[in-house]
């Protein structure tokens, strides 16, 4: 079952060709399966025929649970829900594991310690749970409010007052989106971060005038601490938008020492083709887009400092062994000097 | 989306990637604690209208969301103080202003009272339960067309009596001239030394009644009300006021409420990081000199919030902005070490203003103690709620209220809050700092709108048992 990948041009460099393969397991029904990703597709080594299954689970049969997490995956594909609670980097844990998703779906966790490698309380993943799957949003469409009444004097409270505004339809449905999401982000890291790609990916060309300003919190949460790390400017100092048009956008450094202020225009597509690929921060550099690439190899346009042209360097990355979920590790395999706008 | 709906969106959502990075660089949040603006700055973005109501919330929620799944165990930095919503704005951060009504002035209280009647009362039962000897005063009464409330405030007698549980407003029914019985329930608060609030009577009284009766209480008898009492006289103008943006009204609303309360709010950082988004959002004129005043309240009232502001006023960064009379004559008070004992006190008001901005007020009662006096007020067209509650502090549009005692002392009077239930008239309690004394014989009410301004003028005939 392919799912995530889209319709592109062959001649353009498809913005996963820089990342590795990622797997990992889960239950299904009483095994353990492996979910692979590799090449902008996700698939299901036990699953040869999962649009079969679909077709069956439709007709009211049981769905596997990985073919169902295979359609969460396609239609989360462009869920702007992901950049704004997803990882910013690849060392931001995002801490939701399979006992998480059960609770979920089943309203909460049993009144008594978590299972355990779930850490907190009962209790604690309660409120956590209600947090990601009951926010105020998903309650109602309209307004839910109390507050106290004027005390008389000498006393600050007094009666409350209470609307009840009617329910939401779309609540269900919000909440039943919102806990697929949570499920993917069960799958770690490194799935989170290709789904982010994919999202980013999604928006590549597409008008982006009513997204602008959630594109532009993605794209400054996540260049921040990239930033932080190329120049040690403080990242509550940086600040990012979308780019629209052609070239890789612009990048400019004003002020001095802790009071340097960084500001960017970055196409979306940044998102996915650099950082969900990890090509951020490469030798001292920051990439800002790819022309080529091929695990392990890549080569992009990257700037040495500010102001700078980008130069087109050759990397090679590598997997630390062990530490999979913090990304791949790029190094210079190669320069082809300074590069013209692209 | 416009461009400074945009530019506040953005500043918003770029203020929360800030406030998870360093919650999450901390670790704050894992014990619980939040010490970011995010929410202060929704709230303020969204009663100003900068931002959708439903966009301010979703940006909070995504935040709480975005701390829940970067905690390992602990509760959610935002849910412990969540904001519940953001009530929307449909049409702009202010209804559309009313024209000024031409301005009258006269010895008597003028302009259309609309479909609503107010009488003064000043009657009282008296309490006579055991635990709980008491005065309960009728202030007035109010009626529309399908409702009528008496607004009540009871006193304990004598200061060392107080009441474990809360005074106890009896169960009564009331008659009128016709033989007509009515039910009567009673809404407010309750505490050991005061109780105050509304009586409403069920059915609505109709037009052409000219008293009703109230009754049931063992050992009091009955009272009777004159429903065709003679309103306070009341000069009353309708003056056109300088129009001020929403975010100036904002800044100077908090302002004000800073000014009024002992335990201030703890608005922390959060004021710079409000004029900032305000700014950003382009909801504050070029040259405002809100900030500056609200940074001379932080100053001067030597609050601990705003320091930001107080840095940039005392560096020159701010234009300094003298503070209106009223203000300073609200902060001489507050400030001052040794403050008058204003002793309890009830007084009869029956007033019913001009309409501004589509909203009619009655002025039905006021009732003194020892740090705040209550104003009791019924309104006609306000909507279904202000918007000050998820900001941590009280605010609405067409609040606060200045009020000037016959011996020169100003007020100010915020709304806590009011409950219209979906029906036509609400009903309020204006908190009143400093309290009005007993010894004061007239107060000048000035309520600004949108567009223009109300002064009524009235005497105030306190009532003793």
């Amino acid at each position: 079952m392919d799912t995530g990948r889209a319709e592109t041009d062959p001649a353009e460099p498809q913005w996963w060709q820089a990342l590795p393969p990622a797997e990992t397991t889960i239950q299904c029904g009483e095994r353990e399966h492996v979910i692979r990703w590799a090449g902008g597709t996700l698939t299901l080594a036990a699953h040869p025929d999962a649009e079969a299954e679909l077709v069956l689970g439709a007709l009211g049969g049981e769905s596997a649970e990985c073919v169902e997490l295979a359609q969460t995956w396609g239609r989360h594909g462009d869920d702007l829900d992901v950049l704004a609670l997803g990882p910013r980097s690849a060392a931001d844990r995002v801490l939701f594991s399979w006992d998480d998703v059960g609770w979920t779906r089943s309203g909460g966790p049993p009144g008594r310690a978590g299972p355990p490698g779930a850490a907190g309380s009962g209790g604690q993943r309660q409120r956590i749970i209600t947090a990601l799957t009951a926010p105020a949003i998903l309650r109602s469409s309209t307004s839910t409010f109390g507050r106290a009444a004027a005390g008389p004097p000498g006393q600050v409270s007094g009666l409350a007052f209470f609307a009840h505004p009617p329910q939401d339809p779309n609540r269900d449905r919000k909440r039943a989106s919102r806990i697929e999401l949570l499920s993917l982000f069960a799958l770690g890291t490194p799935f989170q971060l290709r789904l982010a790609g994919v999202v980013a990916a999604s928006l590549d060309g597409q008008p982006l005038a009513a997204n602008r300003p959630r594109l532009a919190a993605a794209l400054t949460g996540r260049l921040a601490p990239v930033a932080e790390e190329w120049l040690g400017v403080d990242p509550d100092r940086v600040t990012a938008t979308p780019h629209e048009g052609p070239g890789w956008g612009s990048l400019g450094l004003t002020g001095a020492g802790a009071g340097r202020v960084l500001r960017a225009s970055l196409p979306v597509a940044w998102l996915a083709q650099v950082w969900a690929c990890g090509l951020a921060v490469a030798a001292g550099h920051l990439v800002v887009a790819v022309r080529a690439a091929q695990w392990p190899d890549a080569e992009v346009l990257a700037l040495p400092e500010p102001g700078a042209e980008p130069a087109v360097l050759r990397l090679r990355g590598s997997l630390p062994a062990g530490e999979a979920g913090d990304g791949p590790r790029w190094a210079v395999a190669g320069t082809g000097g300074e590069a013209g706008a692209t | 989306m416009t461009a400074g709906t945009e530019a506040a969106e953005i500043y918003l959502r770029l203020l929360a990637e800030a406030e998870l990075r360093q919650a999450a660089r901390s670790g704050t949040h894992w014990r619980g604690e939040y010490p970011g603006s995010l929410r202060h700055t929704a709230g303020a973005l969204a009663v100003v209208g900068a931002v959708d109501g439903q966009v301010a919330d979703a940006i909070v929620d995504d935040m709480d969301a975005a701390l829940a799944l970067r905690n390992p165990g602990g509760p959610p930095g935002l849910a412990a103080h969540r904001i519940r919503s953001m009530p929307m704005m449909a049409a702009g951060p202010f209804p559309a202003p009313a024209p000024p009504a031409a301005t009258a002035h006269g010895p008597l209280q003028t302009g259309p009272a609309g479909q609503l009647r107010a009488a003064p009362a000043g009657q009282m039962f008296r309490l006579h339960d055991e635990d709980a000897p008491a005065n309960l005063w009728v202030l007035s009464v109010v009626r529309a067309p399908d409702s009528t409330w008496c607004a009540v405030a009871a006193l304990v007698q004598g200061l060392s009596r107080h009441v474990r549980y809360g005074l106890r407003v009896p169960r009564l029914r009331a008659l009128d001239d016709r033989g007509v019985h009515y039910g009567v329930h009673f809404s407010g608060y309750s505490s050991e030394t005061a109780a105050g609030g509304w009586l409403s009577l069920h059915p609505a009284v109709p037009e052409d009644v000219r008293w009703i009766e109230f009754y049931g209480h063992l050992h009091t008898p009955r009272l009777r009300l004159n429903l065709a009492a003679v309103p306070t006289l009341a000069r009353v103008s309708v003056d056109p006021a300088d129009p001020a943006s929403p975010g100036e009204r904002l800044l100077d609303a908090i302002a004000t409420d800073m000014l009024t309360r002992e335990d201030h709010v703890n608005l922390g950082n959060s004021l710079d990081t409000i004029v900032a988004a305000l700014e950003a959002a382009h909801a504050l004129p070029p040259g405002s000199l809100a900030p500056s005043r609200l940074a001379a309240v932080c100053q001067r009232a030597l609050l601990d919030a705003g320091p930001g502001l107080v840095a940039a006023l005392e560096a020159g960064e701010l234009p300094d902005a003298g503070l209106p009379e009223p203000w300073t004559s609200v902060l001489a008070h507050s400030v001052r070490r040794h403050k008058r004992v204003v002793k309890p006190g009830v007084a009869p008001l029956a007033v019913v203003l001009p309409e501004l901005d589509g909203i009619r007020f009655v002025l039905a009662g006021l009732q003194s103690g020892a740090d705040h006096s209550l104003l009791s007020v019924v309104a006609e067209g306000l909507p279904r709620d202000d918007h000050g509650h998820q900001l941590g502090f009280q605010w609405s549009q067409w609040f606060p209220w200045w009020i000037r005692d016959s011996a020169g002392q100003w007020h100010v009077a915020q709304a806590a809050g009011y409950d219209p239930a979906g029906q036509e008239l609400a009903t309020l309690h204006l908190r009143v700092v400093p309290p009005v004394p007993r010894s004061v014989t007239r107060l000048d009410v000035v309520i600004t709108g949108r567009a223009a301004r109300v002064t009524a003028t009235f005497p105030v005939g306190w009532a003793t048992s």
